[in-house]
């Protein structure tokens, strides 16, 4: 379990903190969603989290164990994912596998396995910088794997990737959760999160705005509407309507020439927008 | 060792596919060359010498026997060789006599010699007797000394700078974050830096000290390399701490080869009394070991202090580039 309590931030000692009061805490065996536009934190709290960063304020704690006296041993348990494919582009996919396979001291998965799963078998042997953006991210994202992290962050995953293959990706992420390590994922993808994460928080101006599971926020936040497609003048309109609403409801149903209907359920999106008044870009 | 030899494989790889890495490892090499096309090979070193249509086919045998002849139709085209940039005297037959011809700005080892061994040659009957032809050159000339102890500091420099730049990309990249995130220790990484910055720095000098020729002395030259390891970490760092980019590298490159080598070199141009401004330079160091190596002098003294000098200096840069970079120590 990650425990991150009260943690700020500030880089440049000036009081302008880029990040204040965070807490939330990751169960082993599940999946924590961290979502948030560019310049909220999200990196900042991952690199904290990971050691890249300095703790200036507050506590992480790995199994009650605090990052400020975490010894080199602990760093076998971790694995990340970054959003910039940061690879030896000189080197094959094989070969940065190997040589960073190499850097633990505990047993890790094949290299040609992880490749495999990721679909970069057939280019193992081709340099990293004759791969795609999408070929990256995955190598990139099967390196995060290679020491069976308990503790995997990974940061915008599926960015760039083909449906077909970020739906692998989205397996292997089940996968690692159902082995029982703790999944700290940080994406723009509302569907991505709203379709893996056990909890996720929404960061925004440095706070964690709202942190629950995404059915209490729906629950919350959200509300269930009615879709409605209709035709007026010749023209097809859409609209929702709360599905609480009955009066209005009923009352458009026996009016209008309606297309075609369908309830639909807040997105995290939406609940993002309404908790932080803005919409969730990159 | 696992993680230190899979470092150390994956740095010689990235050296090997990059092409201003491959051209700074051969630089030494390469200026090697240029060395001995200037000032020509020291080792097996024998007199050149020109003659023209006065000296008799008897005699040209007799200069063969201790001189790399060249024989040419008239004295003009003689005098033209003669003028060249390489040490070549002249021979002709002058009445009598012989004369020996000479570009004029030889010092007077040189001149020396070259009358001497021909007077031996034309002299002799059929035996000669045998001698050592020792440095005909002008071996203590400021150009040569200078030239020469600036190239071996460039061996010495390339490995550190070569790898320097290689850190700089793993910083570009960003790969060395997944470096800091696994774990190594800063002590580790640092070692499977330092390791190939060192062979780099052996195999240039080794390379440059066959090229031009002064085989004999490898040994001094190679303790002087494991000598300097600590100067080659130090560029290596300053570099990989100063630049987050390739372009900010050669920046980096641009104000560190002058203080690296010129700076120590300029100590030939200063009066003893104060040398002691240089005392804190590790090349200053370096430049003694070269100069005395080369004089045949004691060198060990010197090879010593590019050792100890150079150690703070190296921990200075490594801590630098801890606080810029994204290592941190751990337990």
């Amino acid at each position: 379990m990650i425990q991150v309590k009260q943690v700020f931030h500030d880089y440049e000692g000036k009081g302008k903190f880029a990040v204040s009061d965070i807490s939330f805490s990751v169960e082993s065996g599940s999946i924590f969603g961290f979502l948030g536009p560019s310049g909220a934190g999200k990196s900042t709290i991952q690199n904290i989290m990971t050691g890249l960063l300095p703790i200036q304020q507050g506590e992480v704690l790995y199994e009650n164990q605090s990052v400020r006296g975490l010894k080199t041993a602990f760093f076998n348990r971790i694995g990340v994912s970054f959003e910039q494919s940061n690879l030896y582009a000189s080197l094959t996919g094989l070969e940065n596998l190997r040589y960073y396979a190499a850097l633990f001291s505990v047993p890790t998965v094949q290299p040609m396995e992880l490749l495999e799963r990721v679909g970069l078998r057939e280019d193992a042997n081709k340099r990293v910088s004759h791969y795609s953006k999408g070929m990256r991210q995955r190598l990139t994202f099967a390196r995060a794997l290679l020491n069976r992290p308990s503790y995997l962050f990974l940061d915008e995953p599926t960015s760039g990737l083909d449906p077909k293959t970020a739906v692998g990706i989205r397996d292997l992420i089940l996968e690692q959760k159902a082995r029982g390590a703790a999944v700290f994922l940080t994406t723009h993808s509302m569907e991505l999160a709203d379709a893996l994460s056990d909890t996720v928080a929404f960061l925004y101006g440095g706070v964690i705005a709202a942190c629950d599971t995404p059915e209490a926020l729906k629950r919350e936040y959200g509300r269930r509407d009615v879709r409605i497609v209709y035709r007026e003048n010749g023209e097809e309109r859409e609209t929702s309507i709360p599905m609480d609403d009955h009066e209005r409801l009923s009352a458009f149903l026996k009016t209008a020439d309606v297309v075609k209907l369908h309830s639909q359920e807040a997105t995290l999106e939406e609940i993002f927008l309404r908790v932080t008044g803005k919409e969730l870009t990159a | 060792m696992k993680a230190f030899f899979s470092s150390i494989d994956r740095e010689f790889r990235l050296i090997f596919r990059n092409g201003i890495s491959i051209f700074m490892v051969a630089a030494p090499a390469i200026l090697a060359f240029v060395f001995i096309l200037v000032f020509g090979a020291v080792s097996g070193t024998v007199l050149r010498l020109a003659v023209d249509q006065s000296i008799t086919p008897a005699d040209q045998q007799k200069l063969e026997r201790v001189a790399d002849v060249e024989r040419f139709d008239d004295a003009s085209a003689m005098s033209a060789r003669i003028r060249q940039t390489d040490a070549v005297a002249g021979v002709s037959k002058d009445g009598a006599g012989y004369r020996v011809l000479l570009e004029g700005n030889e010092d007077e080892a040189f001149v020396g010699g070259v009358r001497l061994i021909v007077g031996l040659a034309l002299g002799a009957g059929d035996e000669l007797m045998p001698y050592q032809v020792e440095t005909v050159e002008a071996r203590g000339g400021m150009a040569y000394t200078v030239s020469m102890i600036a190239m071996l500091l460039m061996t010495l420099f390339v490995g550190g700078a070569t790898i320097g730049m290689s850190i700089v990309d793993e910083r570009e990249s960003g790969a060395i974050r997944a470096v800091a995130v696994s774990p190594t220790r800063l002590g580790g990484y640092v070692a499977t830096k330092l390791a190939p910055a060192l062979i780099l720095g052996l195999v240039g000098i080794v390379a440059a000290a066959l090229i031009i020729g002064k085989a004999s002395l490898l040994p001094n030259y190679l303790l002087l390399g494991v000598a300097s390891v600590f100067v080659s970490g130090m560029m290596t760092f300053a570099v990989g701490g100063f630049a987050t980019n390739q372009v900010a590298a050669v920046g980096v490159l641009k104000l560190l080869i002058p203080v690296s080598m010129i700076l120590p070199v300029s100590a030939i141009f200063v009066p003893e009394q104060w040398q002691f401004f240089y005392y804190a330079l590790p090349m200053y160091w370096q430049y003694r070991a070269l100069e005395a190596i080369l004089s045949g002098a004691p060198a060990l003294w010197f090879t010593l202090l590019t050792l100890l000098v150079s150690l703070p200096w190296f921990a200075a840069a490594v801590r630098m580039f801890s606080k810029k970079a994204v290592f941190r120590k751990r337990r």
